[in-house]
């Protein structure tokens, strides 16, 4: 079973419950694709077992083959070539998408590949938790490569629990589309509303059973609750806002390592998801 | 005229509490909310849409089916995996996947697949009674590039010089990726959002590297600090290290959110105290400007 735990909005809680989650459902592989972000193992706190870096093919210009010619350039949909005539050739890192075509369109097969490393993945595990989690390298623009990269390295036979990136683009499609289940984490304010709305867009065209966590959910008002009613989505739990829960997290402590109350319902949590997924 | 960003790798920290509070505290300005997968300012700004129109950010292909021989040259040469066989058999490029390259168009020997513009979202231009706001909205699904941001900026700027206005704040997204760095690429500074948590301190650090390789000098506002007290004296010796300097400190206050459900900013609470810490955001930020 594969689970995505997503927000729209963000700072709501996400990457508290994917957590919470993985230590109720472990064994468990637990999926970090906030990979511009990734905080996971923060809360985590598991030691790297292993480290690789990821690569994207990248275009290189052979100037002696090279004759100026332009069409890569005006083929590129990104404007990613870059021609200084009679000088060089040349693709611009954070703007090539990798899609292959300059190399296609090239009448004098002057252009090749090379691995361009654009960031890591890291594996760690504590507590029966298997964190895979994606990172980009600042100044990285394109974060899909990775993220897709992430999702092909999934364990076989495995539960696996997916900590998303916030917002409702396509990102958030890329980490939710193999989902057997998506959990949207938000907070009962209109920002978290408004966001909750947009996810369930995405949620919706992937076709995609939902349920909703209430974060915070005594600081605002009842308006996630009438939308859960009206569009029969399950409310799976709602976690009251706590100083000691906020504090515990600001040290990297999640509420099901801490308190047996909350293991309880993240145990409680999972096999509701189970049952319903069945 | 002035562009200023509001950014913080991490969501959630008060990024568009502390915009709405400028928004009452700074004048002569222009507003642009450049979290468009995710837009928020518009609930606190009390907006009246002036005008929307769509926006289209690039090409997806499409496949007539009628042409297509069923080669799959195009499924093989397709780097982003946007080209499936359906359950009837035919080949069809998922929206969602495509990236507008082109290449299947280049490669298809029969000349079904063509190219069309796009729908990504909407521009919007609202008054605010802080000044005017442009807004976007990214339809959910769809590609973040940071051009939309880009184009939200120049509208943005547009104004700005049309109408002489002193400031343009930028309330940013989270993340350090496409929209963001559309969001910084040539502003004059950044205002960062933090909070005393070992995740948002990890977050600032890689958003304020960002904003450093873009040569944008930076202030931080610790928000919520009673959360974890000796994690401010932690964000305070880093930004002491780093030569950053810290604009404000502000307490978790209840008034914030209730008055925020409200649909209103901190400065409305009419609190002196709370007020005058917002205020000494922009007065310190004015001075390492």
């Amino acid at each position: 079973m594969i689970v995505s735990v997503a927000s729209g909005k963000g700072g709501t809680g996400k990457t508290t419950v994917a957590i919470s989650m993985a230590i109720a459902a472990a064994p468990v592989t637990l999926i970090d694709a906030d990979v511009e972000e990734p905080n996971a193992n923060i809360l985590l706190r598991a030691p790297k077992r292993n480290v690789t870096g990821f690569s994207v093919p990248f275009p290189i210009v052979d100037p002696l083959r090279c004759d100026y010619c332009e069409k890569c350039a005006e083929f590129c949909a990104y404007n990613a070539m870059i021609v200084l005539k009679g000088l060089k050739v040349f693709a611009a890192p954070e703007i090539c998408k990798s899609c292959g075509g300059c190399i296609l369109v090239c009448p004098k097969d002057a252009i090749s590949e090379k691995p361009r490393k654009m960031g890591l993945i890291n594996y760690y595990s504590r507590l029966n938790v298997n964190l895979i989690e994606g990172e980009i390298n600042v100044g990285e623009a394109v974060a899909k490569p990775l993220i897709n990269e992430l999702f092909r390295r999934l364990p076989e036979g495995n539960n696996i629990i997916v900590d998303c990136p916030p917002g409702s683009a396509h990102s958030v499609v890329e980490s939710t589309r193999s989902a057997d289940f998506v959990v949207l984490v938000t907070e009962p304010t209109p920002f978290g509303l408004h966001d909750l709305i947009e996810a369930l867009k995405v949620t919706d065209s992937l076709k995609k059973p939902v349920g909703i966590i209430i974060n915070r959910s005594d600081i605002g008002d009842n308006k996630i609750e009438i939308l859960s009613e009206e569009k029969n989505i399950p409310i799976l739990m709602k976690i009251p806002y706590s100083s000691e829960i906020a504090r515990k997290y600001s040290q990297g402590i999640p509420p099901a390592e801490f308190s047996d109350y909350w293991r309880e319902e993240f145990i409680k949590l999972w096999h509701n998801i189970m049952e319903i997924v069945e | 005229m002035k562009q200023i960003v509001i950014t913080s790798g991490k969501g959630g920290t008060g990024k568009t509490t502390v915009v709405s509070a400028l928004a009452r505290i700074v004048k002569s300005k222009i507003l642009v909310d450049a979290d468009v997968d995710a837009a928020n300012l518009e609930i606190v700004t009390n907006p009246k849409l002036l005008g929307s129109e769509p926006y289209s950010e690039g090409l997806k292909a499409f496949i007539d089916t009628d042409k297509c021989i069923k080669c799959d040259i195009c499924r093989q040469k397709c780097r982003f995996n946007a080209i499936i066989i359906n359950d009837q058999g035919n080949y069809e490029v998922t929206d969602y996947s495509c990236e507008g390259c082109k290449v299947c168009e280049l490669v298809c020997p029969v000349e079904a697949v063509s190219l069309n513009e796009f729908s990504s979202g909407l521009i919007k231009h609202s008054h605010t009674p802080f000044g005017n706001l442009w807004h976007g909205e990214l339809f959910a699904g769809r590609d973040n590039s940071g051009k939309m941001v880009t184009h939200l900026r120049q509208k943005g700027k547009d104004e700005a010089l049309d109408k002489k206005a002193d400031w343009i704040l930028i309330d940013g997204a989270p993340g350090i990726g496409c929209q963001v760095i559309a969001s910084i690429t040539g502003v004059d500074a950044a205002i960062a959002v933090a909070e005393p948590t070992l995740s948002a301190i990890h977050d600032m650090r890689r958003i304020i590297e960002l904003t450093s390789n873009f040569k944008v000098p930076v202030g931080i506002v610790i928000n919520k600090v009673d959360i974890n007290p000796s994690l401010v004296l932690e964000i305070k010796d880093w930004a002491r290290s780093m030569k950053l300097p810290i604009l404000a400190e502000i307490p978790i206050d209840k008034r914030i959110v209730k008055f925020m459900i409200q649909r209103m900013s901190p400065i409305e609470i009419g609190d002196e105290f709370l007020t005058g810490l917002y205020e000494s955001i922009w007065n310190n930020f004015l001075e390492i400007l």
